[in-house]
């Protein structure tokens, strides 16, 4: 694998451009991590026009809202997506007799029994990793590099590329309203930030996006800090 | 190719306006599944050199051969099968070709009978259509009904391809029957143009050039015959800008946005409009994109507006011009064509989509059906599959439209079925129905009748329910703003009343439909009884004790909406009871998974 510069020049670079560049650059397989939000739908959107086939990561925890799954199967016949539903080893059921309602207890466990786990092990076939993360949706966020390596458990280093890094809330909706993305319907309903069903509220007018999730008490589910960025 | 750019390429208004389009034809092709039309588009694609050779490769490759020539060029439009997936509502598939004399847009729709409404939908831009007939078949109902079609859509030139004339030997008596009688046929619907020739899709005779095997017949190839054609330039509408606002964007921060698609007219900063329904008017501030401003937006292009003046404006209203603004009318006339096996239900509700708007609508009269063979009005009843009508419209909500005759998009709607989330019908406005207003006073007596629970609930989505939330009034808040924020027909009461006071407003609010949240201290048990006693199963009591405001409101919610779900949609009485028990088996389970 190509050692490959990450940070400066990229940070200049249109969300466009950069999709573009990583494609052309890196040839190892790539995928992108998807919750149906608006942000992963903008970044589908710039994706498909060049690889209507590329991977399209769910984590099917289970927990997810009706109208996610109503959405997520629209959009996969009407996109044709190559969805992948990466779901844990055990069931909501199994789960919810061994450990309890982890959500509530301990939303943190539950986080990475139904997300981390699978994605970590969902990632290993890849060399490029896209996401719809932004450096505004929340204070944990705020140094996101457009381009950064991640080192998944098994040594192996993934290009984790976040072409939306610097775009405000206000471009992700013109983006998605000039190119007839239809949105999630919960986006009407006041929600900001979308996840789990039970750990997901509206946050409260002026608060962070971000704070309607996990009831304020915390604001990743550790998806986006496992590697944090390491070499 | 995305859904959106094809619709802002091909926007009807273009025509005329930009001298680069005035160059470009739009058709669209009808026919049945063997009547050969994916092999007529793949030769006209392969014979005009707009097939890559990867394509072809591929196809040469393939092990599935349905046709006898070398190449299936049927294949070639099959790659359109992902496109055709696209839309949920219109599954038409648009294919791009250029001669260096004219560029060419076909609208492709698959071929069985049953699919008449994608050529309804597909065809609503297009300037010309090629009807497909099997010249060992003859002219048959379907060929007569994708010509009607084709006629009420407005398209202004037909062309009777007569297929597979290499099985009947190219004998010109076959092809002569079938001209004359498409000819006859076609001549009572109105067309400009009207233009019969015969071809071979699988051999090529005729597509791209004359065929030397059909010696006795003069007239141009199919595809020079396109390039000749003269589209109407009265195509494209003066009636001033047609702007539907799709959404509104409003992320933090003072900025406000309608978001929408130019369906007619330029707009430019600065340029007047007015917002209907609400008829205030203001100007054009800014045409932004998400990588900068604009100075213009024609016809086709989707862009996000901000106005000078701050506006009530939601999805779903429209921004026009000052001086031609289409009709405002909730009664209308159009001519509906049926695509569903289930019949239509007279007076029954449906979801109207027109625009950027969805509505419930129903069909309020029946005027008159279209028999395919005759062409005659025949009264009707009831429609049937495939069947063509007038009818008058009723919706919950006015609709802002433009006749169909004058605009093709403002004037165009689709029916969806509420439950099954099908579309059932295409419609094409002809007009608002006559005497809209008086009319519906005058016919009170008989044609209205009182608003009923049902009415109500059909209206909100919801039927009456009582939540009550004990000493929680931050949650009650909470509860009442997201769900009144969604739609939902909510009343908070956090006064304190007697019993009998208490029961009063109950009673009042549960007649209005409305889901009512008391926010007050534990209930005293007569008060307990009397809600038990108006609202049976739809009476709900939170002690709220736990969690943060947030997640008491967020538990009270999600348990309303489940409710909803179950509650919402359902039209008819007699399911109510089973529906019930569900739900208390439902809210049983949610209680426990909680405790």
């Amino acid at each position: 694998m190509t050692e490959f510069s990450v940070g400066e020049p990229r940070e200049a670079l249109s969300a466009v451009a950069l999709v573009t560049d990583i494609l052309k650059e890196h040839r190892g397989p790539a995928c992108l991590t998807c919750s149906f939000q608006l942000e992963d739908m903008v970044v589908l959107d710039l994706l498909r026009r060049q690889l209507p086939d590329i991977p399209v990561l769910f984590l099917e925890t289970g927990y997810h809202f009706t109208e996610t799954y109503a959405y997520r199967d629209r959009m996969t016949a009407q996109w044709n997506l190559n969805l992948i539903n990466v779901v844990p080893k055990e069931s909501v059921a199994s789960q919810e007799a061994q450990f309890g309602v982890l959500h509530r207890t301990d939303p943190g466990k539950c986080c990475q029994l139904r997300k981390v786990e699978p994605l970590l092990h969902a990632l290993q076939p890849y060399d490029v990793w896209f996401t719809g993360l932004r450096r505004e949706q929340s204070p944990s966020r705020k140094d996101l590099k457009s381009v950064e390596w991640h080192k998944l458990p098994t040594g192996k280093a993934v290009l984790k590329v976040n072409p939306l890094a610097m775009w405000e809330w206000k471009q992700v909706l013109l983006y998605a309203a000039e190119h007839h993305i239809e949105r999630l319907a919960l986006y009407d309903a006041g929600y900001r930030s979308i996840g789990c069903e039970p750990c997901t509220a509206v946050p409260l007018e002026g608060a962070d996006p971000r704070s309607g999730r996990w009831g304020g008490t915390k604001l990743e589910c550790g998806i986006h800090t496992f590697s944090n960025g390491s070499k | 190719m995305a859904t959106a750019n094809v619709q802002a390429y091909i926007a009807p208004s273009a025509v005329g306006v930009n001298p680069e389009t005035r160059n470009l034809l739009r058709f669209t092709t009808a026919g049945s599944v063997d009547d050969g039309k994916s092999t007529l588009i793949g030769r006209l694609l392969y014979d005009s050199q707009s097939v890559y050779e990867d394509q072809l490769a591929s196809v040469r490759s393939s092990r599935i051969n349905r046709s006898h020539g070398p190449v299936d060029f049927s294949l070639l439009t099959d790659g359109l099968r992902a496109e055709r997936e696209q839309g949920i509502t219109i599954d038409v598939a648009y294919r791009y070709f250029s001669t260096p004399r004219r560029k060419f847009i076909i609208a492709d729709t698959p071929g069985h009978e049953q699919y008449t409404r994608n050529m309804a939908t597909g065809a609503s831009t297009a300037q010309a259509a090629i009807v497909l007939v099997d010249a060992t078949k003859g002219v048959l109902p379907q060929s007569r009904r994708h010509a009607h079609i084709a006629s009420l859509l407005g398209i202004q030139h037909v062309v009777a391809a007569v297929n597979k004339m290499d099985l009947v030997n190219f004998d010109p008596a076959v092809f002569a029957n079938i001209a004359a009688e498409f000819q006859r046929m076609a001549e009572t619907l109105g067309f400009k143009s009207i233009y019969a020739l015969p071809i071979s899709a699988v051999d090529g005779d005729n597509v791209v050039r004359r065929s030397a095997r059909s010696s006795w017949f003069d007239g141009p190839a199919l595809l020079e015959y396109l390039e000749e054609l003269e589209p109407d330039a009265a195509a494209s509408h003066d009636g001033g800008v047609r702007f539907p606002v799709q959404y509104v964007i409003r992320p933090d921060g003072g900025f406000r946005g309608f978001a929408g698609q130019v369906i007619s007219g330029v707009l430019r900063p600065g340029t007047p409009v007015v917002a209907l329904p609400s008829g205030a008017t203001t100007r054009v501030r800014s045409i932004v994109t998400y990588d900068g401003e604009l100075e213009e937006a024609a016809a086709g292009s989707a862009v996000t507006l901000t106005l000078e003046n701050e506006l009530d404006i939601s999805r779903g209203d429209i921004l026009t011009s000052i001086e031609k603004q289409p009709h405002v009318s909730r009664r209308f006339k159009a001519t509906l064509v049926w695509m569903h096996a289930t019949p239509l239900e007279p007076g029954a509700y449906y979801l109207l989509k027109h625009t950027a708007r969805t509505v419930r609508a129903r069909v309020t009269k029946l005027d008159h059906r279209v028999d395919v063979n005759t062409f005659t009005q025949i009264p009707a009843a009831n429609l049937n599959m495939n069947d063509i009508a007038s009818v008058e419209l009723e919706s919950a909500l006015p609709l802002f439209f433009d006749p169909y005759r004058q605009q093709r998009s403002m004037g165009s709607f689709i029916l969806i079925d509420p439950l099954s989330h099908a579309t059932v019908a295409a419609g094409m406005i002809q007009g608002p129905a006559e005497q809209p207003d008086s009319s519906y006073v005058r016919g009170l007596e008989t044609t209205l009748a009182a608003v009923t629970a049902e009415d109500r609930r059909q209206r909100f989505g919801h039927g009456p329910a009582c939540v009550w939330i004990t000493a929680r009034p931050r949650v009650a808040e909470l509860v009442e703003r997201v769900l009144f924020d969604q739609g939902w027909h909510v009343q908070r009461i956090d006064q304190e009343l007697e019993t009998q006071e208490l029961a009063a407003v109950a009673r009042a609010f549960r007649n209005a439909g409305a889901v009512t949240v008391f926010s007050l201290p534990s209930p005293p048990a007569e008060a307990t009884n009397e809600l038990h006693e108006l609202f049976g199963a739809n009476a709900f009591f939170s002690s709220g004790d736990q969690g943060t405001d947030h997640e008491a409101a967020s538990d009270i919610i999600q348990q309303l909406r489940g409710w909803k779900e179950l509650h919402g949609q359902r039209s008819h009485g007699q399911e109510r009871h089973s529906q019930e028990n569900d739900w208390r088996d439902t809210a049983a389970r949610k209680r426990s998974e909680r405790q």
